[in-house]
């Protein structure tokens, strides 16, 4: 067996939010036609082509020339597949082929990429189960790791989600640990944790267009460093970035993809490097360090708590809105009835945290990245739609509870 | 550094938002050693401008007003005089009005002249025509002054000036006076605010060589839409074209320039206005015990604010938001058709007519407001609604201003977009959180459009002259 060298832990987030089309306050209660199918199409289709098509055919090669030291792990919101499905089969069916590969593994995560981890267990869990159905339907996989929405953990979060039986989860670097420690365990229950390196991520997914002088030898040359720095030469290094980094971030012009071609080979036959599944770290690394957080935290913005989604008055006032009517929808029978059906629908792509992210208002660098997600003019234009819509839905909800009261049988005997 | 400034207004007697955007700037300009003589058509008595001198040229030998810190005899007030004699404001005879249009004029002076018939002062009448026929002779300027000279009491504490008949002879005569006024006075640059003041300034860049400046608040297009009076139009290219250099209040208004006037981009500066943050507002915020929401609108009602677009706005939220209270201040020639169209929509309990707002009751009304609502056709700049977030309100914005460059903690919309206006509006009624998260933003965005940044552009533009 040849020598070991620094071991890499690669997975990639697949993710398209629904987007709210325009909106206003005068369709509430008259429209519940609440998404910009368009826009969404069009956008969905345009990453197809720059990014997902080009990077999963550059995936397989590298599949198929490295062998067992090369692998990768994906996640894809629900909101996403079926996007995919619907816009863009033709990139579906190359994904699906992907995952045909047994060096590439697919992870577990809310259905609707929402922040139910913190404000509602129950709907945590019901979208946690509705995507492993999706995945299990589409790619006849059922994932054994999980990933929270932006990597948001914490331990009540982690105990849910061992409760859901996964064996381990991925979650963001965190401050204050050994140098080198990247693999830890949940305090109480028996839930393996592996932790991000945010300055390997972010080398590739914020600053590689910095790089630009640089000619794609000296690219892979400067981060395989970095990588091998890193190394503790124990504990894999996690480097979990976004998909659309290849070809929709960073366009092709950056070189991205060039990077991505020869980057795995030169770090296997150069660095004695090693791809490993998240499931594989796993079964490989015992952890012996507990790992205990109090606070949620996520790898969004410089502040890496929930400040992203719940940073200023109007986020929490449309996070809190949309959780109270969600919640107050639990306690309603579930019933195959149609119209409750679809309001259940409609609200639950309300849930997907992109729309609360784009009524962020910070500044700066941080506010640069939400704009450069967000569809709207402006975090109050978001806030505008949002809420119009909610109310929408809020008043579909009314109306469902006011005509079943009426139509409710009674005990009251009525005069004859 | 001398600088002669051509104006039309000084605060408080104001009709726009120049006259405001004139005392910031000039304000900023003499911390920076910058002496201005400031030359207005008329004082009216009580303006603020201890940081430069004023000359009221309806009369030239009144030539400063403004002098109320000499005479104390120690050395901190002889100081303190040097400093506030940096600008010199001066008052050239001439019945201006900055957003008069020539009917308006007309209508003015003739109101004026049956009033005041009675009072007419041979004297006065034949010292004007002599400084007219002076300065006639002397081809100082290549346009025929007013021949049919009237006299009557426009201001009557101050004496019996003269005006012309309509308001380019007032132009003219202005025109004349400046010249008269300033010629042997020092001065390196002129710079000359809108269209009225351009012949003048462009007269004494000819006599004088020295280079001219002219700023555009606004232009014809934008106080006239589609129904420009092409004299106007005519003078304010002159102006352009004549300029060294062109200041614009927005990249709207020289984009507008540019398309209007045919003007090089080049030969364009832009310099945002700013705004002085506001000291009086919590006194005010506590006051409020209005039990309704109320949205402002605040500015001339005519044609190119956009009262109109607000009345029907309103007449869709308050079907919605039935607790709001649509308050139009101003005065101008729609209101009297938009007080009728709010009748006719039955929205009379829902609106609010105060007429014009000055001093401490404009200060009042931007303070009780919930919500400002600027729907501008063409904005220049749009200056009130900077004033109305120093005043803790927080405001929507016409698309087709200059402030909605300026500031993102606002909402937008195009004017004629009453929908979305009406949608904008309905929703920030609902949510206090929004107007919160705009109002923070917009705070901290006015707080670095300071007058102090505007100053410092503009002594760029004088040295580029220079």
């Amino acid at each position: 067996m040849s020598k070991s060298g620094p071991e890499i832990c690669m997975y990639f987030q697949v993710h398209q939010p629904f987007r709210l089309g325009r909106y206003s306050c005068f369709e509430v209660g008259l429209n519940e036609d609440y998404f910009d199918s368009n826009g969404n199409r069009e956008l969905l289709r345009r990453i197809a082509q720059k990014s997902y098509i080009p990077t999963i055919r550059r995936l397989r090669v590298l599949l198929e020339s490295l062998g067992e030291r090369f692998a990768f792990g994906l996640s894809f919101s629900g909101t996403v597949l079926e996007q995919l499905r619907e816009y863009a089969p033709e990139a579906l069916l190359e994904f699906q082929n992907l995952v045909k590969s047994p060096r590439v593994e697919i992870l577990a995560e809310t259905y609707h990429h929402s922040l139910s981890s913190l404000y509602s267990a129950e709907n945590f869990q019901r979208e946690v189960e509705r995507h492993t159905a999706l995945i299990q339907e589409l790619f006849n996989r059922s994932p054994k790791v999980f990933r929270n929405t932006e990597l948001i953990y914490s331990d009540v979060i982690g105990s849910n989600i061992y409760e859901m039986g996964f064996k381990g989860a991925l979650i963001e670097e965190r401050a204050g640990q050994q140098e080198g420690k990247t693999v830890f365990h949940h305090p109480d229950v028996p839930l393996l944790l592996l932790m991000r390196n945010r300055n390997l991520s972010d080398e590739i997914a914020f600053r590689f267009p910095l790089l630009r002088e640089l000619s794609c030898e000296k690219k892979i040359g400067k981060f395989l460093n970095q990588v091998a720095a890193s190394w503790s030469g124990r504990e894999p290094l996690g480097i979990f970035i976004d998909f659309e980094t290849f070809g929709e971030h960073h366009w092709e012009e950056t070189g991205i993809f060039d990077f991505l071609e020869m980057m795995p080979e030169v770090f296997i036959s150069e660095f004695q490097g090693r791809f490993l599944l998240p499931s594989e770290v796993f079964l490989r690394h015992v952890p012996d360090t507990p790992l205990s957080v109090n606070h949620a935290y996520s790898w969004a913005d410089t502040e890496r708590d929930l400040s992203a989604w719940i940073g200023n008055s109007m986020q929490k006032k449309a996070v809190s809105e949309a959780y109270e009517l969600l919640n107050s929808l639990v306690d309603v029978s579930e019933s195959s009835e149609e119209i409750l059906g679809r309001i259940k629908l409609n609200l639950s792509y309300l849930l997907t945290s992109d729309h609360f992210y784009y009524m962020s208002t910070k500044k700066a660098g941080d506010g640069a990245v939400h704009s450069y997600f967000s569809p709207y003019e402006s975090p109050y234009d978001a806030f505008i739609r949002y809420m119009n819509v909610l109310r929408d839905v809020t008043g579909r909800v009314e109306r469902y509870r006011f005509n079943r009261s009426m139509h409710q049988p009674t005990n009251a005997v009525h005069p004859v | 550094m001398n600088v002669l400034m051509l104006g039309w207004e000084y605060p408080p007697h104001i009709a726009g938002g120049l006259g405001t955007a004139c005392k910031g700037l000039t304000t900023a300009l003499s911390e920076h050693n910058i002496t201005i003589h400031f030359v207005v058509p008329h004082l009216f008595g009580g303006e603020d401008a201890t940081h430069m001198l004023l000359t009221d040229a309806r009369d030239s030998t009144r030539q400063i007003v403004n002098q109320n810190k000499t005479g104390r005899g120690d050395a901190a007030a002889a100081a303190e005089t040097a400093h506030s004699s940096m600008i010199t404001r001066e008052q050239v005879a001439a019945l201006l009005h900055p957003y008069w249009t020539p009917s308006d004029f007309k209508s003015a002076v003739s109101t004026i002249l049956t009033d005041r018939a009675s009072k007419r002062s041979a004297k006065i009448v034949k010292q004007i025509d002599e400084v007219t026929k002076a300065l006639l002779d002397g081809e100082v300027y290549g346009v025929d002054v007013a021949t049919a000279v009237l006299e009557y009491d426009w201001f009557p504490k101050n004496g019996g000036p003269h005006y012309g008949s309509t308001i380019f002879e007032e132009v003219e005569r202005f025109t004349a006076h400046v010249v008269n006024l300033t010629s042997g006075r020092p001065f390196d640059v002129i710079h000359a605010h809108d269209w009225m003041t351009f012949p003048a300034g462009v007269a004494l860049a000819q006599i004088t060589g020295k280079p001219l400046v002219v700023h555009i608040h606004s232009l014809e297009h934008d106080r006239s839409g589609y129904s420009i009076n092409e004299q106007i139009n005519q003078i304010e290219r002159f102006g352009l074209e004549a300029a060294n250099k062109i200041i614009a209040v927005s990249y709207y208004t020289a984009r507008s320039i540019q398309r209007y006037h045919s003007i090089p981009a080049e030969k364009i500066a832009v310099v945002h206005n700013g705004v002085y943050p506001c000291q009086a507002v919590q006194g005010y915020k506590l006051k409020k015990t209005w039990p309704r929401n109320v949205v402002l609108f605040l500015g001339r009602v005519t044609q190119q604010k956009g009262p109109d677009f607000f009345v029907e706005v309103a007449a869709r939220v308050i079907p919605l938001v039935p607790d709001v209270l649509f308050v139009l201040a101003g005065s101008g020639d729609m209101l009297p058709g938009l007080i009728e169209r709010v009748q006719v929509l039955g929205l009379d309990d829902n609106f609010l007519f105060p007429g014009f707002l000055k001093g401490e009751e404009l200060e009042e009304m931007f303070s009780i407001a919930d919500l400002y609502v600027m729907p501008s056709t063409s904005e220049p700049f749009g200056i009130a609604a900077l004033e109305a977030v120093s005043f803790d309100t927080p405001v929507i914005v016409s698309r087709q201003s200059g402030v909605s460059e300026v500031l993102s903690g606002a909402l937008k919309a195009d004017f004629w977009d009453v929908d979305r206006m009406a949608d904008l509006i309905v929703n920030s009624l609902l949510h206090e959180e929004l107007r919160t998260e705009m109002l923070v933003q917009a705070k901290e965005e006015i707080k670095l459009l300071h007058w102090d940044a505007s100053a410092r552009k503009t002594l760029e533009v004088y040295r580029e002259v220079l």
